[in-house]
């Protein structure tokens, strides 16, 4: 015997997860992905560190308990080609594990599970962001749907399960920062006033940001006069480092001085989508029907903020789609993102 | 019939017990013993053939195997039972959860009802009327330890490592093949290789799981000083053990560090075939030897034959005399072949595995209510901050996302006392502060992987005239502390300038080695503040900047020294 199909993988993982199948995702993919991440949750109850208060697990032993348990199940888990386990665990660009918060890393090779929360992503339900095997959380009453590697409870069924206590963390936080109600000029502003000032030489050798032109080749170049707005002349600089990270700052030329700040990792996105907006506005999101779900299309380096709000909200990437990088969407979350990119000064076409 | 003429015998057996099919053999002599006699055996490679054979007048001379039916009668015996009539005691090594030494065990398969004919009163006797003697022992072990319903696979007597040899004879009324009886093994030497878990390995022998994620025990008088993750080292009387998992990066540097330990080439196939728990899904799949779960139901087990091989499977009981063994043909080359076994009602049966002459042993048993192992924290990791009220006795905790507003500090000499910041140590937190200097704000960003440093970092900030301070956990939601101005102003009356103060460098040296808990390990605030005498919120700008220089030199010099000397 061998579960080579789609039926006989559905039916493997109601039995590896407790999930119906009408409550499981019905492509070879997602079922895949699920199980991997199921794999993955029952291997970080299972290796944990005794006397390790926080649950410590080395990843190389962790990927060697979930190749074993699946390997015999799931064919591609033993191809040399790809490396399923490492994607779901942390590497790809879907909704992996660590990028969600189930399991967060903390160095020397190990990792530990995140904390058990709900996050309530719209008035029907709830994403849960959790280590714990899914079994472990039906024994607490909750009935949970799956798709890919993440599990969701529907409102109206978590009403019905008394005493829970599961702590809720709001849609925001989650996601992290998100501009609001600002503009793009007053946006940059602000990292001025949030951003660690720093030297002017420590810009030497910085590229200056023209606006998204495609490609990062075309993005920068060795001089650029920058904008003018309010407060003086305003450039974004990049320099990649020895570590080949790049590292981001403003530079804003008045008549009397010149400033200059490192712009905070979380706002570096938001940065150029504002300077973007202010040199012409080529950034763009793009949103088309499909078959009872939407494709989200984009043309600009997306925050981290908006992939997991766009993952939070039901989205699975899907690779490039009309030359722009796409993830499919509920319908129901349309709104929602097209809200997330017009916060960030992004055009939506429809 | 002659041997070199129509019978070879196709398997000997390595120094570690494994049996090595002739065309993976090394030729040579004294490498390799018969699997029957234990007599050495020689690797001949002809023009046309290659083959082994025992050397003459070297041995054992009466070899019972000495033709293909003799052959084929020995392969089907499990090796677990070769050696149970044999007498040989199995060796074992366990871990201890709290130190780094290892305990050395002699293992007793643990019987199964059917060797008691279902009939407690069996059990019984065994129990009352057992009595095991010997040498190379520690202690002794409890009878009522070999009951057949306990849930360890194997029942274990430990070893004295420094023991030369071991014998026990363990008799009773009534005994199974495999409690009952002499047995006998040689000492541990340097070189031995055990097998198994993180918690527990058994000597290797044919019946060893060599695969991914198993962990190997191997005997040394020195190991190297640098090894690979994940390892660790272990003492075992006069020897060092080093317990490493097997990875692919593991086996290179195990086949470099080690060339003696000569393990199977897992990419090329040598191990013939894995034997994986699929089901129950908690179970860790490589916990080979026993697998649990609720009676009535069935385990799940993955039989993967190497690349390129397509054998037949056949799986029997043990003792091989209890029931027809099941075959499972060959399906096609890479195919999985999956045995769904039933967990019993209670207490256990064994299973043995074969696939081209070698065997994989496995203990099924009964574990009723272990369905899922439902247990722990469904809460997981409490990664946030604990906060408490001044003259509270219990503490708060928070997670980030639930600080919905500004964490007000009241006092910024006690922090700790109120205020604590709980993340494991690895993880990422960044910091980002607000500074007043004589009217002007200025910013500090900082990224911290301690949750000791994060304290220290804030109680710093809060000392430098900071002002507010946003700690973000990520994916857990941020939060701030706002430290508000009464916090900062000065409780006594003060200068205006900065004060240059009248202390020498031996004195620095002599207040650093007297303090509390031990010399610091930076010199902060607090700490410069402590040695001068200051009292708490005293302004960091009012001790002149050469002093604190100062202190901190020589705090270096003595962190040097100490770090030094370690």
């Amino acid at each position: 015997m061998e579960i080579i199909d789609l039926s006989g993988l559905i039916d493997f993982a109601e039995d590896f997860t407790g999930v119906p199948p009408e409550r499981l995702p019905w492509s070879y993919n997602g079922v895949s992905d699920c199980l991997v991440a199921e794999a993955i949750r029952y291997a970080i109850a299972d290796l944990k560190k005794s006397g390790d208060p926080w649950g410590r697990v080395n990843i190389i032993s962790l990927r060697t308990w979930v190749f074993r348990k699946l390997r015999a199940i799931i064919r591609e888990i033993r191809s040399e080609d790809n490396d399923l386990i490492g994607d779901i665990l942390r590497e790809s660009p879907g909704p992996n594990l660590e990028f969600m918060g189930e399991v967060l890393s903390v160095g020397s090779g190990e990792c530990v599970p995140g904390p058990t929360r709900l996050i309530g992503v719209d008035n029907e339900r709830y994403l849960v962001v959790s280590a714990q095997p899914t079994p472990y959380l039906q024994a607490r009453g909750l009935s949970i749907n799956i798709t890919g590697t993440r599990r969701w409870v529907l409102q109206k069924e978590l009403k019905e399960v008394p005493d829970l206590h599961l702590p809720v963390q709001d849609l925001d936080s989650y996601v992290g920062y998100v501009p609001s109600g600002q503009t793009p000029e007053s946006f940059l502003i602000e990292c001025f006033r949030w951003g660690q000032w720093d030297k002017l030489s420590s810009i030497s050798g910085a590229f200056a940001y023209v606006g998204n032109m495609g490609s990062d080749e075309a993005s920068y170049r060795p001089w650029f006069e920058g904008i003018q707005t309010e407060h003086g002349r305003i450039t974004l600089l990049r320099k990649i480092n020895e570590f080949k990270r790049e590292e981001f700052w403003l530079r804003a030329d008045t008549e009397d001085q010149k400033k200059v700040v490192a712009i905070p990792k979380q706002y570096v996105g938001y940065a150029k989508l504002a300077y973007d907006s202010l040199t012409g506005g080529r950034s763009h999101a793009r949103f088309e029907k499909r078959n009872g779900t939407a494709i989200v299309g984009i043309n600009f380096r997306s925050p981290e903020a908006h992939r997991r709000c766009i993952y939070a909200l039901g989205g699975t990437f899907v690779g490039r789609v009309k030359g722009l990088v796409s993830w499919e969407i509920p319908s129901t979350s349309t709104e929602g993102i097209k809200g997330l990119m017009q916060k960030s000064w992004v055009k939506v076409d429809e | 019939m002659r041997l070199s003429e129509e019978f070879q015998i196709p398997y000997g057996v390595d120094s570690h017990g494994r049996y090595v099919y002739i065309e993976q053999a090394v030729r040579g002599t004294y490498r390799y013993s018969c699997p029957e006699c234990g007599g050495p055996l020689e690797c001949r490679e002809g023009e046309k053939l290659k083959y082994f054979c025992h050397h003459r007048g070297i041995g054992p001379q009466d070899c019972g195997l000495r033709t293909q039916q003799e052959w084929n009668d020995f392969a089907k015996v499990n090796p677990i039972e070769r050696r149970e009539r044999k007498g040989r005691l199995w060796l074992g090594v366990e871990s201890n959860p709290y130190d780094d030494t290892l305990k050395l065990v002699g293992l007793f398969r643990r019987s199964s009802w059917d060797d008691f004919d279902d009939d407690p009163s069996k059990v019984q006797m065994m129990i009352d009327t057992m009595s095991i003697t010997g040498s190379g022992m520690v202690g002794k072990p409890n009878p009522s330890d070999f009951h057949p319903s306990e849930q360890d696979e194997f029942v274990t007597v430990e070893l004295d490592p420094q023991a030369p040899e071991y014998q026990l004879t363990v008799s009773a009324d009534f005994a199974p093949p495999s409690i009952g009886g002499e047995w006998k093994s040689a000492g541990l030497i340097e070189g031995d290789v055990f097998v198994g878990s993180d918690k527990r390995g058994r000597k290797l022998e044919s019946v060893s799981s060599i695969d991914f994620g198993e962990v190997l025990y191997i005997v040394r008088s020195e190991i190297p000083t640098s090894i690979p993750q994940p390892a660790s080292k272990y003492h075992l009387g006069r020897y060092t053990v080093i317990g490493i998992e097997i990875t692919n990066e593991s086996l290179k540097w195990i086949s470099h560090q080690f060339p003696d330990t000569n393990l199977p080439d897992l990419k090329r196939g040598e191990n013939t075939f894995s034997v994986d728990i699929v089901m129950p899904r908690q179970v860790n799949p490589r916990e080979l030897l026993a697998v649990g779960g609720p009676p009535q139901t069935r385990a799940m087990i993955a039989i993967l034959p190497a690349g390129g091989l397509d054998p037949e499977i056949e799986i029997s009981s043990i003792p091989s005399s209890l029931d027809k063994p099941t075959l499972i043909p060959p399906l096609g080359v890479n195919k999985t072949r999956i045995f769904r076994p039933q967990f019993p009602e209670q207490g256990s049966y064994w299973l043995a595995i074969h696939c081209l002459w070698h065997h994989k042993a496995i203990r099924v048993y009964s574990a009723s209510g272990q369905a899922d192992g439902l247990s722990g924290n469904l809460l997981g990791a409490r990664i946030g901050i604990k906060m408490r009220e001044p003259g509270d006795t219990d503490f708060r905790f928070l997670f980030p996302w639930e600080v919905r507003s500004p964490v007000e500090l009241i006092s910024s000499s006690d922090i700790g006392e109120t205020f604590q910041v709980l993340a494991p140590s690895g993880m990422m937190v960044s910091m980002r502060g607000l500074f007043v200097d004589n009217g002007n704000t200025r910013v500090a960003v900082d990224t911290i992987n301690d949750p000791g440093k994060l304290m220290d970092r804030i109680e710093d900030w809060i000392e430098e005239n900071c002002r507010q301070i946003e700690i973000d956990f990520g994916v857990l939601g941020s939060f701030s502390i706002r430290i508000p101005q009464t916090v900062l102003e000065p409780v006594t009356e003060e200068p205006e300038a900065a004060i240059e103060f009248n202390i020498t460098d031996e004195e620095i040296v002599r207040g650093l080695l007297a303090f509390e808990g031990g010399l610091p390990k930076k010199a902060s605030w607090k700490v410069v503040r402590t040695l001068l005498n200051l009292p708490p919120n005293t302004k960091h700008h009012l001790v002149e900047s050469r002093t604190k220089k100062r202190i901190r030199n020589q705090l270096l010099r003595l962190r040097e020294k100490k770090d030094g000397n370690h």
